[in-house]
């Protein structure tokens, strides 16, 4: 993971965002958090941030704020890590749909992926917390993979097919509950399109 | 504009300890307590922990501070002073060495009504009990119990605002023991009469409100509480002492102030921070101690596979990780004994221990990103706690906020204010509340808040909620 990945996190007025910075940060990266109403693109450009993460919080996507351009603005420029309400804001934007949906707060569910992106280096099934109300349902046209599922069925993971460093993940890998979600991190943060193209 | 210190207000010339013999039982200790406005009781009946192993009596206030509107107003003597930054300003210390008490302590509480000023979301609830959304104290005279190391140390200072010696304060402490221990209380009324003071209409109502925003995805979990009253003429000093000798707990507190009272049986911890390292212990998921053994075993399995319960904690450490998490070194949060049981006289909890370390001096920090505790708001905190500001409609006053000490040495311990009445005249104002989730039953949830609201006053023989 070189050079020192230099993260920033938007805080969807959340109260697990600092788990994520602390997950980040003793993996090695620089972290700073920001609020979803006061993100903009200029203050990515200006920091050169290397990684993005579009945090978990209350609400639906819609009323998750700047996070939206953000994502729209970076996804395939800069690695970007959705997670949960993060998740579901990048769904919003590709046309799919967000609705009332297996709901667990606060427990462990099973997630079962495919081995691509931030999975790559962990078991199939693995354990995770989860922290949503609501689920997501993927467009026809949909730009991305669907790369991870529980078992009922319900998307637990999702990959852009042509950006290839912007994913989400419906679980909560900075969770007490999610064991591998420090390898989870680790991943996203070893990635750069710039390493990429050499 | 400069920052007010305490060191600009106060200074300690010297600071005497005279060990004595541990024969303080709460009812001495109380007693103590009620003899003088300002004074303070944090009592405590625990062998092991760290901090839950000390009682802390204060006595002779000579600089008290409260909070008004956004700015906190100390006063010592004739002299007063409006600081801009309350958290600031508490954790400022003096010059300090030997024990964690040898220079003196804050004691009192930060209110819930105080995350108005602290985190801007302002309960719009009425006012129920008009006192200060924070009260803390000064004393010169700080009677310190180990119950571990079963030693009790009398700490006399001598400060600026001190008008006794030394000597003399230790001379009238030990005839106002004595005297104190010859006292005896009045016979506790057989029975007594609680009022709820919302309908279970209005319940029932918020709680399918809360509950309609759990599934569309406002929030995971919202503590939603209401008050009770009671009308009691017996001292509260009695009633202290009659409710720990009937449910003895670990973070409880006597605090008699000019016009009210505070009497808290706190089982929870909110956190400690000793030599840099900050513990939080919050408390999820409770049930009654079986009538005999079977019962009790039965009880207590019950309570650990439990599986909405522990949901209910686990959410809660999350948030505690984050908030301590925002303000610790990288890397030192742990969680430890999760879901671990604690067992009281009448009571089994579940709780779970979270520990990370801080840098120096940053303790406005970690009570500001703590406050108020995550396991009495609900997780996200802040759309949880703008929910109980629209639903909720008194406001909480002491209620849920943290009672505790704030050391000149950097230390600090607080509860979380749960069971805690406060009293004006003879009016004693209690609330009663739980952690809404998706799961929760509102017709058991109600009855929960009358079980816990009735129980609390088990102290009578008999009492009756109208």
């Amino acid at each position: 993971m070189s050079p020192t990945p230099k993260l920033l996190i938007v805080d969807n007025r959340d109260s697990f965002t600092w788990n994520i910075a602390q997950l980040a940060s003793s993996l090695g990266a620089k972290v700073d958090v920001v609020n979803n109403d006061e993100i903009s693109g200029d203050i990515v450009r200006k920091e050169g941030y290397s990684h993005l993460v579009i945090g978990p919080g209350p609400m639906g996507p819609q009323e998750s704020q700047k996070s939206l351009d953000i994502i729209n603005e970076f996804s395939g420029v800069l690695p970007l890590l959705g997670i949960c309400l993060g998740m579901q804001a990048m769904v919003l934007l590709d046309g799919g749909t967000i609705y009332p949906h297996d709901l667990l707060h606060g427990g462990q569910d099973m997630v079962i992926h495919t081995g691509s992106g931030v999975h790559e280096a962990i078991e199939s099934p693995f354990r995770a917390a989860r922290y949503n109300s609501l689920s997501v349902k993927m467009s026809e046209l949909s730009a991305f993979s669907v790369t991870a599922k529980n078992s009922a069925g319900t998307v637990m993971a999702i990959r852009h097919k042509t950006h290839q460093f912007t994913e989400g993940v419906q679980y909560h890998p900075e969770s007490f509950m999610t064991p591998v979600g420090s390898e989870i991190m680790e991943t996203f943060l070893s990635y750069s399109y710039e390493n990429n193209e050499n | 504009m400069k920052t007010m210190k305490i060191s600009d207000i106060i200074t300690v010339r010297e600071s005497y300890s005279f060990p004595l013999k541990n024969d303080f039982n709460v009812e001495l200790l109380s007693r103590l307590t009620s003899s003088q406005n300002g004074q303070v009781l944090l009592s405590s009946v625990n062998k092991q922990r760290h901090f839950g192993r000390l009682s802390l009596l204060a006595l002779n206030p000579v600089m008290t501070a409260t909070l008004d509107g956004d700015m906190l107003h100390v006063s010592a003597e004739d002299k007063s002073w409006d600081i801009e930054n309350p958290l600031q300003f508490l954790t400022s210390r003096l010059p300090h060495k030997g024990s964690p008490f040898s220079s003196g302590a804050w004691l009192g509480y930060l209110g819930y009504d105080a995350a108005d000023s602290l985190t801007n979301i302002v309960h719009k609830g009425a006012v129920l009990t008009d006192i200060p959304a924070i009260w803390f104290a000064f004393h010169d005279t700080l009677l310190v119990i180990d119950h571990a190391a079963d030693t009790t140390e009398l700490i006399l200072l001598d400060t600026s605002y001190s008008t006794t010696s030394i000597e003399s304060r230790k001379e009238a402490f030990l005839s106002a023991v004595k005297a104190a221990g010859m006292q005896k209380y009045p016979e506790l009324r057989k029975s007594a009469e609680i009022f709820a003071l919302i309908e279970k209409e209005e319940y029932t109502r918020n709680i399918a409100t809360i509950k309609e925003g759990i599934y569309r995805g406002d929030f995971y979990q919202v503590n939603y509480t209401y008050p009770l009253k009671m009308h009691a003429s017996e001292p509260s000093d009695m009633l202290f002492t009659h409710y720990m000798d009937k449910n003895p707990v670990d973070y409880s507190a006597y605090i008699h102030a000019d016009n009210f009272d505070i009497l808290s049986l706190s089982p929870e911890c909110f956190f400690t921070l000793k030599d840099g390292v900050a513990t939080s212990s919050p408390i999820k998921g409770t049930i009654a101690r079986g009538a005999t053994k079977e019962l009790d075993e039965a009880n207590r399995k019950e309570l650990v596979n439990s599986e909405k319960d522990i949901k209910e904690l686990s959410m809660i450490v999350d948030l505690i990780r984050n908030d301590l998490g925002r303000v610790s070194h990288t890397g030192s949060v742990r969680v430890k004994n999760h879901a671990s049981i604690e067992q009281f006289s009448t009571l089994y909890h579940l709780y779970t221990r979270i520990e990370s370390t801080v840098a120096q001096n940053s303790q406005a920090d970690l009570l500001h990103s703590l406050f108020p505790g995550g396991s009495i708001t609900g997780a996200p905190k802040l759309k949880a706690m703008e929910t109980i500001s629209e639903l909720e409609k008194y406001r909480r006053g002491v209620y849920t906020g943290s009672i505790g000490w704030i050391s000149m040495n950097g230390d600090m311990g607080f509860s979380i204010a749960i069971r805690t009445v406060t009293r004006i005249k003879d009016e004693l104002y209690y609330f009663v509340g739980g952690g809404i989730v998706a799961d929760s039953d509102i017709e058991s949830e109600y009855r929960e808040t009358l079980t816990k609201a009735a129980s609390f006053w088990n102290i009578f023989e008999k009492c009756t909620l109208q």
